[in-house]
């Protein structure tokens, strides 16, 4: 392989695929326990449970309905089931067209259009299971990294992150982005006393404007409540680990954007338009992070953790029990003193700051990393043993009626 | 790192910055090598306090409400005054953005 390909599942709409997901997507979190039983006996089906109610109104609907699509469009899921009641407050019906035109097979099921629950969950399983026969017959070819976008977050971050972690994958997102790929980073809040350094970096005025908008609508929105951030913004754990303020959290953060210029910024439950580096403007939590990122169509996230108690997590902090097949995830540890806790990362950076690896070593580790994971390489959350099923967390803004 | 001798290390992330990021644990009295991105000396800081690795200390000294710099950057302001040497921290240095409204 060159240095610019890597083996995906190309998809008849001409996407690439990095993994071959099953993908049950219920309606909304009355349909989760069909989705649950539905994918009950398939192995590579993975009911994305998530907690979308009938509660929300006007543009939270407008933003889940947006999320729950991009959901199914993203080129990792192989066939998409969508399951509803029928009552939901989002179409079943209607999702699974919008994901069809994508030409990938989908169905959709609801308790209204089946008749009764046990049909729903036979005419599922049936239905999962043929799809399960057709996945051997998929065959990875070479395509060019212009077809891979890539999510990426830090969490759990102390001072090493900045110095570590982060620039290696500032690094990693420039080389992507001179091949002509796509990354997308978020945690808005995050970006506070940081958005100079972006707005200057926006590929135009309308971006510039963007930025600055979605941070100061986030910045605002905190500070009307009253409420002192501090103890939050930063974490306690950023604080043991020697950040100081929002803003040296927020700067150290955006390292790992690299240096190329912001193409672009897109709501939460959206998509990026065109390649290039875009900001997806969401909180910084995790499981709405996570499905904005898989919405909005990347097959990879980049996951860079500092040290301290968030790095001797097994699975993923932010999370209940870490796995979300449908988006792998690299981890990655920057902090040397938590060097025992590697084994649950993928990527070790901590070798640039006691001189064990040279800078150079840490992002050519990391980019043939990125590079093998989207060529089929499991990751070390793909394998790991979650005790239970995650519920994913909608991005809710309000009211919740 | 090249440091010929075996002192506690600090990062001086950019030249503008007024702290530097410590590699290594420092004990109270001990003198800290400086240095910069490129692993080049650039002097020592003796410290005032012990310190965790990675935490923060003043390579000068910073008036009560001048801002504080890293990254080349603003982190805050000094919320009393500090010395050289000194741990820069939550318990001398606060954010100069969301602060309306919280205090």
């Amino acid at each position: 392989m060159r240095g610019d390909s890597f083996m995906g599942f190309r998809r008849s709409n001409g996407q690439v695929g990095i993994r071959n997901i099953l993908l049950v997507l219920p309606a909304s979190q009355c349909a989760n326990e069909l989705a649950l039983r539905c994918a009950s006996e398939i192995p590579g089906a993975f009911p994305l449970l998530h907690t979308q109610p009938c509660a929300h109104v006007g543009e939270d609907n407008v933003a889940a309905y947006r999320c729950l699509v991009g959901l199914g469009l993203n080129p990792n899921a192989a066939a998409v089931l969508v399951v509803g009641i029928g009552c939901d407050s989002l179409s079943a019906e209607g999702m699974a067209e919008e994901i069809a035109t994508t030409g990938k097979p989908v169905e959709w099921l609801t308790l209204e259009s089946a008749g009764s629950w046990e049909l729903v969950v036979d005419r599922g399983r049936a239905w999962l299971a043929f799809q399960e026969s057709e996945i051997p017959s998929q065959r990875r070819e070479e395509v060019a990294l212009s077809d891979l976008t890539l999510g990426i977050k830090c969490g759990g971050s102390d001072a090493t992150s900045a110095v570590a972690g982060n620039p290696a994958i500032g690094e990693a997102v420039d080389r992507l982005i001179e091949r002509d790929g796509t990354a997308v980073f978020s945690e808005t809040t995050e970006l506070i006393g940081a958005e100079h350094l972006l707005r200057e970096r926006a590929a135009s005025p309308s971006v510039r404007a963007d930025i600055q908008r979605v941070v100061s609508r986030v910045e605002e929105s905190i500070l009307a409540t009253g409420i002192d951030p501090r103890g939050t913004q930063p974490t306690p754990g950023n604080i043991a680990g020697g950040l100081t303020t929002l803003e040296e959290k927020s700067l150290g953060g955006v390292i790992k954007t690299g240096s190329c210029p912001i193409s672009g910024v897109f709501p939460w439950g959206g998509r990026p338009e065109g390649a290039g580096l875009h900001l997806m403007d969401c909180p910084a939590n995790v499981p709405q992070l996570l499905l904005g990122w898989a919405a909005a169509g990347a097959q990879l996230l980049v996951f860079s953790v500092g040290g301290g108690l968030p790095a001797r997590i097994p699975s993923l902090i932010g999370t209940n029990v870490g796995r979300f097949p449908l988006m792998p995830i690299i981890k990655v540890l920057s902090n040397p003193r938590d060097r025992d806790a590697a084994a649950y990362f993928d990527e070790d950076a901590s070798g640039s700051l006691d001189g064990r690896k040279s800078t150079d070593q840490v992002v050519l580790a990391l980019w043939n990393r990125i590079v093998g994971t989207a060529s089929g390489r499991h990751t070390y959350l793909e394998d790991y043993p979650a005790p239970a099923t995650q519920i994913w967390e909608m991005l809710v803004r309000g009211p919740t009626i | 790192m090249a440091s010929t001798v075996n002192r506690p290390r600090a990062l001086v992330l950019d030249r503008e910055d007024s702290v530097a990021v410590l590699l290594d644990p420092v004990a109270n009295g001990e003198a800290v090598m400086l240095l910069d991105s490129g692993s080049q000396a650039l002097g020592t800081v003796k410290v005032s306090t012990p310190i965790e690795p990675f935490h923060k200390i003043a390579i000068r000294g910073i008036g009560q409400g001048e801002h504080v710099i890293k990254y080349g950057e603003v982190i805050g302001r000094a919320s009393r005054s500090i010395l050289r040497g000194d741990h820069v921290h939550i318990h001398n240095v606060e954010s100069v953005r969301l602060s309306r409204g919280s205090r």
